[in-house]
């Protein structure tokens, strides 16, 4: 009866033995990763409070004279864009893009491809010794129907020098307005600066100076973006024939369902550190609506279905960050791309640039 | 004389804590030989240690000295185990079960192979036939008691080690149970009985040991136990004077004889002569014996 | 082959309780919505349209796959951690009925060894986990498959290592048992395993918030001996996503566990085999 006694001891060397032996695997491989999943990128959704408290510094426009419209201050981009016809405006946070760790990246990249082999000046320093640095100075960017908006620190720019050839204007109480005139002596653009921040680019002296009676008080104003609408690195509105001008026959039956479907399109792009795009589509047939948002999807879909059975996998993981998501009114169509996959991708430029300068 | 089991200098102590050191004895140097074919009682009060011998004897509990043989090898051998029947005292049974698939259960874990046919005729031969499609949760206790010892006899083995077989079974019942086991003990089988109901153990078995405080007290075949050495029961003549006798040193029992306890051949005689003396007429004379309660009490009065 | 026996045989007895019939249903109840009540729209291969029992559920249309990667998640940690809540309180009381007085007896009395009940017992025991999360995991690929053209057997890989986490944790609750015979002494240590080896499974981040001392070391010691579980189910919910996971990741985790189960069976057989009944 002892060997009963002395086997069992076995079975408790070999459990002593086994937790030792796990306790050594777990030592040995460095213990278990907690793993930290990439969190999926974030999408300008809504107006979050530093977006808020951006708008709200932004609004340095005095309560305008006109007493159709509500007592507040404004906002200059904006309020330039908003003819009361306006139907599209876009607007690019430059300052912002610059920042951003994807702003690096591309103008790193820039800089790498950047001309000037034969040792003279790049058109940046030209610009920059007429007292505007456009990776500087430089706010934003807004494109309306009328034109381009541009704000920024403008106060040491020397616009006479910039538009040399072109006698300017005063207009209203703080603009200037330049008539550029076109190689061939026609009538070119015509450049509106207002008060040291802001520079107007219309298509003719009529909308330089509407945009100027707007921002002074002197003309109602429409509401193409709305201050709320005002989130994200890139965003705006498109519609009427702006946006249909977007799709063509190239673009087959989605392109003409999106004509048919789509009567606006609010688009806000985030690239605080991954890229995100959120566009909002809205028209006035729910059910062609629908019709569109499952053709997107499908075709997002479809494209990933051929990304997987290319193996190009790269380009299979950015579709699966792409979606459609209805909604009551219309629907969502969302992309994101990593900061880490535009990193990688944007890792040739510098190198391609310098190969093709060595040639 | 071959044996069916065998057990030399058994100790086995209940420890309170896994390590310690105090605890109750159980076992204190126990010596048992039971041979092949033969059927063996133990009894003893509450707490002498039998349960925990048979334990012993089967390897559910450890022996802390002496040897066991069981059918001349190890209890801790599956294969011999295999050739024993054993019926716990107190055998949980699975409710939800039906008797059939209970007993193909332990078939397979013993390594029978065994067929329906012979399940229903093991059920019939334990009186549960009819109660072959009930679950086992609805049975009464004479019934679950029915089905271990069936569980027990699967196999045909060569052992039987029954703890309290017939405990919760109607007398009729443990009449037929009773039959059972004989029939068993012609088939060969050795049965090893622990049973508090002497009546029953006496008529089944033919050798009987008597367990108390962890030792045998006595142990031998049944009748020699029994046997009262230094008793007699006479009968005389009708018409003998009681009184006479009495005065002679018998004593009157209540089935007509006398009683007379003689320690050796001369008492004996003596008290025949007084007897005859008076005028009674001896008609038979006969050793007497006692039943086991008697046996028992005797023991365990001489153990104290 | 004895242990196949016991093992068959506690599976004839879970059959009849309760807890699993119950367990069972509840599954099938669940699955039968699903088939009845879930219409999915997939168009070009894209969730196109959700409805449960007629009510649109406003979901993004995406890839198919891509849409029901975050219904295979929840639905490998539900039944990761659903799975174990149950078995924690369903199973606990195999091990206890087995040494149950009466029982323990007669079934040491038969040809069988005693390591083979307690392997049959757990054996038993593990076989009832991978079944219950098989047939969920299974049932739903196969009715989400259907639905949506998606086939993956993913799902099913994550639903295995469920099965693995639910042995080791049960491999504690068996130990436990043989040392206390009590159903809820079996049911707390198998709790304490599964926060043990979630807490196990975050070492890292819990080590850097510990000064140094022989607290932080005994931690440290004691967490790399517990096996993983959190990491377990992080790893069986990335498998069922289809997340690409390596290998050796996987077979690191699983050893780890393996090892314990092991090392807890060693410990239980160690103590079963002196044990007086």
């Amino acid at each position: 009866m002892e060997r009963a006694r002395r086997r069992p001891l076995l079975w408790l060397l070999a459990a002593l033995a086994l937790f030792a032996l796990g306790g050594l695997l777990a030592r040995a491989c460095g213990g278990p990763e907690e793993v930290a999943r990439r969190p999926p990128p974030p999408l300008p959704r809504h107006l979050r409070p530093a977006e808020a408290r951006r708008m709200e510094q932004r609004q340095t426009l005095p309560v305008p004279a006109l007493p159709s419209e509500r007592a507040r201050p404004r906002d200059p981009v904006l309020t330039a864009l908003a003819a009361p016809d306006a139907g599209t405006a876009l607007v690019f946070e430059a300052n912002a893009l610059r920042n951003s760790p994807v702003g690096q990246l591309l103008l790193d990249c820039l800089a790498a491809s950047r001309p000037g082999a034969d040792g003279g000046p790049s058109a940046l320093e030209s610009v920059r010794e007429l007292g505007v640095d456009p990776l500087q100075d430089v706010d934003r960017v807004a494109v309306g129907d009328d034109g381009v908006v541009i704000s920024g620190d403008f106060g040491r720019a020397r616009w006479d020098a910039v538009f040399a050839g072109s006698t300017p204007t005063p207009y209203g109480s703080q603009g200037q307005l330049y008539r550029v005139p076109t190689g061939d002596g026609g009538a070119g653009p015509v450049v509106a600066s207002w008060g040291g921040q802001l520079l107007v680019v219309a298509q003719d002296e009529a909308s330089a100076q509407a945009t100027v009676d707007r921002v002074e008080g002197r003309l109602p104003v429409g509401q193409v973006l709305r201050d709320d609408q005002a989130y994200g690195d890139v965003y705006g509105v498109l519609q009427g024939e702006r946006l249909n001008g977007l799709f063509g026959p190239a673009d087959g039956p989605l392109g003409g369902q999106v004509r048919e479907a789509a009567k606006s399109v609010e688009v806000h792009l985030d690239a605080t550190r991954d890229v995100g795009l959120v566009a909002n589509v809205k028209g006035d047939d729910p059910a062609r609506l629908e019709d569109l948002g499952k053709a997107l999807g499908g075709a997002l879909a479809a494209a990933r279905a051929r990304a997987v059975a290319s193996g190009n996998a790269e380009d299979a993981e950015l579709l699966e960050y792409a979606r459609v998501v209805p909604g009551k009114q219309g629907f969502s169509l969302e992309m994101a791309v990593p900061y880490e996959v535009l990193r990688a991708r944007l890792a040739h430029c510098g190198r391609q640039a310098g190969a093709d300068a060595g040639r | 004389m071959t044996l069916a089991l065998e057990a030399t200098g058994l100790h086995k102590r209940y420890r309170r804590w896994m390590f310690g050191r105090g605890g109750q004895d159980a076992l204190r140097g126990l010596d048992l030989c039971v041979p092949r074919g033969s059927a063996f009682g133990l009894i003893g009060p509450n707490g002498a240690g039998k349960t925990t011998f048979i334990k012993c004897l089967l390897g559910i509990a450890w022996p802390d000295r002496g040897t066991v043989r069981l059918l001349d090898s190890s209890p801790e051998d599956p294969a011999v185990r295999a050739r024993v029947g054993y019926l716990p005292e107190r055998l949980h049974l699975p409710g939800a079960w039906k008797p059939p698939a209970f007993l193909s259960a332990v078939a397979r874990l013993k390594g029978v192979a065994v067929t329906a046919t012979q399940l229903r005729a093991l059920l019939e031969r334990v009186g549960l036939l009819d109660s072959a499609e009930r679950r086992i949760g609805g049975f009464s206790k004479g019934m679950r008691q029915r089905l271990g010892l069936a569980a027990a006899l699967l196999g045909s083995p060569e052992l039987l080690v029954l703890d309290e077989p017939t405990d919760g079974v109607d007398p009729l019942g443990r009449v037929e149970v009773r039959r059972l086991l004989e029939s068993e003990l012609a088939r060969g089988a050795t049965l090893f009985v622990n049973s508090h109901l002497l009546s029953e153990t006496e008529r089944l078995c033919g050798r009987i040991g008597i367990l108390s405080g962890g030792r045998l007290l006595r142990e031998g075949p049944l009748d020699a136990l029994c046997r009262a050495e230094a008793s007699w029961e006479v009968r005389f003549a009708p018409g003998a004077d009681g009184a006479a006798l009495v005065a002679a040193g018998f004593r009157p029992t209540q089935e007509g004889t006398f009683h007379l306890d003689a320690p050796d051949a001369a008492a004996l005689n003596a008290a025949l002569d007084r007897a005859r003396a008076a005028g009674a007429l001896l008609v038979e004379l006969t050793r007497a014996s006692r039943d086991l309660e008697d046996v028992l009490a005797e023991a365990l009065r001489a153990a104290a | 082959m004895k242990t196949l026996h016991v093992a068959a045989d506690l599976l004839r007895e879970a059959a009849a309780r309760k807890w699993f019939l119950g367990l069972g249903a509840a599954i099938t109840l669940l699955l039968l919505v699903l088939i009845g009540g879930l219409r999915l729209e997939v168009v070009d291969g894209a969730l196109a349209a959700t409805r449960l029992f007629g009510n649109a559920l406003f979901t993004p249309i995406r890839a198919a796959d891509v849409a029901l990667r975050p219904v295979f998640i929840a639905a490998s940690y539900v039944i990761f951690y659903g799975g174990m809540a149950f078995g924690l309180i369903a199973c606990s009381d195999f091990a206890p009925a087995l040494l149950s007085p009466g029982r323990i007896e007669h079934l040491l009395a038969l040809p069988v060894r005693r390591w083979e009940l307690l392997a049959g017992t757990f054996l038993g025991v593990v076989v009832l986990g991978l079944g219950g999360a098989t047939y969920g995991a299974g049932g739903l690929l196969i009715i989400l498959g259907f639905k949506t053209g998606v086939w993956t057997w993913q799902p099913l890989l994550a639903a295995s290592l469920a099965a693995v986490g639910f042995a080791t944790v049960y491999a504690g609750m068996l130990a436990a048992a043989v040392f206390v015979r009590s159903a809820a002494v079996s049911a707390a240590v198998g709790a304490l395993l599964l926060i043990s080896g979630i807490l196990a499974g975050n070492r890292r981040t819990l080590l850097t918030t510990m000064s140094e001392g022989p607290g932080r070391w005994a931690f440290g010691l004691w967490s790399r001996v517990m096996p993983p579980l959190s990491t377990l189910a992080n790893t069986a919910a990335d498998l069922a996503a289809g997340s690409p996971v390596a290998g050796a990741e996987v077979g690191t985790v699983v050893a780890e566990c393996a090892l314990f189960t092991a090392g807890a069976l060693a410990l239980a057989v160690w103590r079963f085999e002196q044990r007086d009944f």
